[in-house]
């Protein structure tokens, strides 16, 4: 216990490596959260807009594009097309924009005075629905992208649903593809769960950061490496346990650090990570694990200074950077042309795992990449554990 | 309580050491004094089994030292070259954590780290942390951490490398104090005064090879010089010259710039003589001295060169 204690403090007090290991992370995300903006909060407001339709009798409205049975669209298309567009952008109401049903004037009257911020007409005249909008802007776009949506599919799924009805699920796909990329343009060209991916891959650094607490702990574990640790070897405590007592320290304190960061993430930036926290705290502990034993087998390693910090700067960031830290697309990227990589990238294991949990449930890639992570965990840190326990060496 | 026998270590190519043997008795101080290269870090490595070596029979209290010989590591004390400390740790947290790889007891090492701290006249740095020492307070530390557990072979490597000459002395008057307490004491250094001053018997090592070991008078009857008879600002024609060197128990004589250095063989009291002849031959001089042999004598007279070099 007397051990543990002082090599507790002994790390805890070096501030250079709490600041990576910690503070950095914590710096990292801050810059995240304000490029990304209030990430946290539900900052899209949906946009008022007002419907000019015919009155009378509307078809149902299909359920929303994610729940939609493809054999609930058979015969849908053949109604009035008007009458089709008036009872889609009925169903939209509450999810991108709120609709109210106008007359042309009323309609008018509200845009000038700002109460809506578009006109979405059933017939422009033309047979076709029509939008107008008061200025430009984002908003202002989305509308028009759901109504050039809509156009444009109206027809495939009319003509698909009068001569290839065995083709409508495919066309259910692009629907929702389209629905989707109206909502990513609706967050700033970000969806939220993209974002979050980078607030994965910076948690999945955070862990790999514990490299340089264990890049301390190696070399005073070391005895041809520190003076310290050669004062350690030749006293009577067993090699062993005191190589032990420097992982569980090592690991602990990234560990903890890792809780902290959730914590900041989740209670002071207010982002919504997902709601399963000790699912994440389990794969911070797996990270933790794998960036603990990197550090303290490369700080074991008698090689220069220089070296340690080139291999313990350069390796992390570069897997990050592939586990998409930088930039986004760079794992879907690789996943689409080396998938194998990503499944040997441990910070993409992190970032994936930490995704899988709490956005796209899919619990067997969930156990596939926790088993993984595990795997690499397990045979760092008996990799840290068998390089430092040597009892003798060549020269010190 | 030290023996070694045979101890061959060779880095790659080069070997360090070469088939030595030491003995060190319980209750010496003994030194083990040598150039920089010469083998005396090694062997303590090997001493400690922290190095792999070729050859050879290391054995401590008896037993045969190992990595895993626990019991007798209990017993051994180390002070490293390079000060061993942690750099996050106060003076005190550092006495006490390597004094609990050796005491769980807590209260014991309670009074042994208090004993170390007033030893070593840390007391009132007792809250600071490595970097707020000076180089010898440094070297203090180092040694506190190396004794606070009163092991039985307390073994001491450069102690005093880069320590101001105050410190110095506090450090060679602690190191007897630790002898005068029961503990023995391997000490390895560079510098023969220090050696001379403190060891009870000293080995020479040179290229990895023990050259000489007994006591420092002992080493002195080992080589021809007794007395070195010093004369600065002296003109002597070839005759004078001729004539010193024809005086008793002179082997050497050396003439150059207006100063005359004689080395006389196994003897001392030649000054009052030379003198004499001076005074006689009404030559004058600036400076004269005396000096008996030293170490680096040994040394030199053995290997062929400087201590120092």
């Amino acid at each position: 216990m007397q051990t543990l204690k002082y090599r507790f403090l002994q790390t805890l007090r070096d501030h250079g490596n709490m600041f990576w290991g910690l503070l950095y992370p914590i710096i990292l995300a801050s810059f995240f959260y304000i490029a990304f903006g209030d990430l946290g909060k539900d900052t899209w407001t949906e946009i008022p807009v007002a419907l000019v339709a015919e009155e009378g009798e509307t078809p149902a409205a299909l359920p929303s594009v994610e729940e939609l049975d493809p054999t609930e669209m058979q015969g849908y298309w053949q109604q009035e097309p008007s009458a089709l567009f008036a009872s889609f952008i009925d169903a939209m109401d509450g999810e991108l924009i709120t609709v109210s049903r106008m007359t042309e004037e009323e309609a008018l009257d509200a845009l000038a005075a700002e109460g809506v911020e578009g006109i979405f007409f059933a017939d422009g005249g033309d047979g076709n629905p029509a939008l107008t909008v008061g200025k430009s802007g984002i908003r202002e776009t989305v509308l028009s992208m759901l109504l050039d949506a809509y156009i444009k599919n109206a027809a495939m799924y009319r003509e698909i649903d009068t001569e290839h009805p065995e083709r409508i699920e495919e066309a259910v796909g692009v629907m929702r593809e389209d629905v989707s990329h109206i909502r990513e343009v609706s967050l700033g060209g970000k969806t939220y769960e993209t974002v979050l991916e980078y607030f994965f891959a910076c948690i999945a650094m955070m862990c790999f950061f514990g490299c340089f607490t264990g890049q301390k702990l190696g070399e005073e574990s070391a005895a041809n490496v520190s003076a310290c640790a050669a004062r350690r070897s030749i006293s009577p405590e067993h090699k062993s346990r005191a190589v032990l007592a420097d992982l569980l320290v090592g690991i602990t304190v990234q560990f903890v650090s890792a809780i902290v960061f959730l914590l900041f993430l989740q209670y002071v930036l207010r982002i919504s990570l997902g709601g399963n926290f000790f699912g994440m705290a389990f794969i911070c502990l797996l990270g933790a694990m794998v960036g603990v034993s990197l550090g303290m087998v490369v700080g074991g390693a008698r090689i220069s200074a220089g070296a340690k910090t080139t291999i313990l700067v350069g390796l992390p960031l570069f897997l990050c950077f592939l586990a998409g830290l930088m930039f986004g697309e760079m794992k879907v990227i690789i996943e689409r042309n080396v998938p194998l990589f990503n499944r040997i990238n441990p910070a993409a294991l992190i970032s994936d795992a930490l995704y899988y949990l709490n956005i796209y449930n899919d619990p067997a890639a969930l156990r596939l990449r926790l088993i993984l992570l595990f795997a690499f965990a397990a045979v760092m840190t008996l990799l840290a554990f068998l390089s430092l326990r040597r009892t003798r060496y060549e020269s010190i | 309580m030290v023996e070694i026998k045979d101890l061959v270590k060779r880095y790659g190519d080069t070997l360090a050491l070469d088939h030595l043997d030491l003995k060190v008795e319980e209750g010496e101080i003994f030194g083990l004094l040598g150039p920089n290269g010469s083998g005396k870090t090694t062997t303590i490595g090997c001493m400690l089994a922290l190095l792999k070596y070729d050859r050879g029979d290391i054995r401590l209290f008896g037993q045969e030292m190992s990595p895993t010989a626990y019991d007798l590591k209990r017993q051994i004390g180390v002070v490293f070259q390079d000060v061993a400390v942690f750099d996050r740790l106060s003076v005190q947290e550092n006495i006490d954590y390597f004094c609990g790889l050796y005491v769980p007891e807590k209260e014991k090492r309670r009074e042994l780290v208090e004993e170390a701290i007033e030893a070593t006249g840390l007391a009132e740095y007792r809250k600071k942390v490595p970097k707020k020492l000076s180089g010898g307070l440094l070297r203090r530390l180092n040694i506190a951490c190396g004794i606070a557990h009163k092991p039985k072979l307390i073994i001491l490597d450069e102690p005093t490398v880069a320590v101001d000459p105050q410190s110095r002395n506090r450090i060679l008057e602690d190191i007897r104090a630790l002898n005068k307490s029961g503990s023995t004491i391997i000490y390895t250094s560079h510098y023969m005064e220090e050696v001379e001053q403190i060891c009870t018997r000293i080995a020479i090592i040179d290229h990895g090879r023990q050259v000489a070991c007994g006591t420092s008078q002992e080493l002195k009857e080992m080589i021809r010089t007794g007395e070195t008879v010093t004369v600065e600002g002296v003109v002597l024609t070839k005759e004078q010259q001729q004539h010193i060197r024809s005086m008793p128990h002179v082997y050497e004589l050396s003439y150059e710039q207006e100063n005359l250095k004689i080395k006389y063989e196994n003897s001392t009291g030649h000054l009052l003589p030379l003198l004499h002849y001076l005074e006689q031959e009404e030559i004058s001089f600036a400076n004269v001295y005396s000096a008996l042999p030293t170490l680096n004598d040994v040394f030199l007279e053995i290997t062929g060169k400087e201590l120092r070099d």
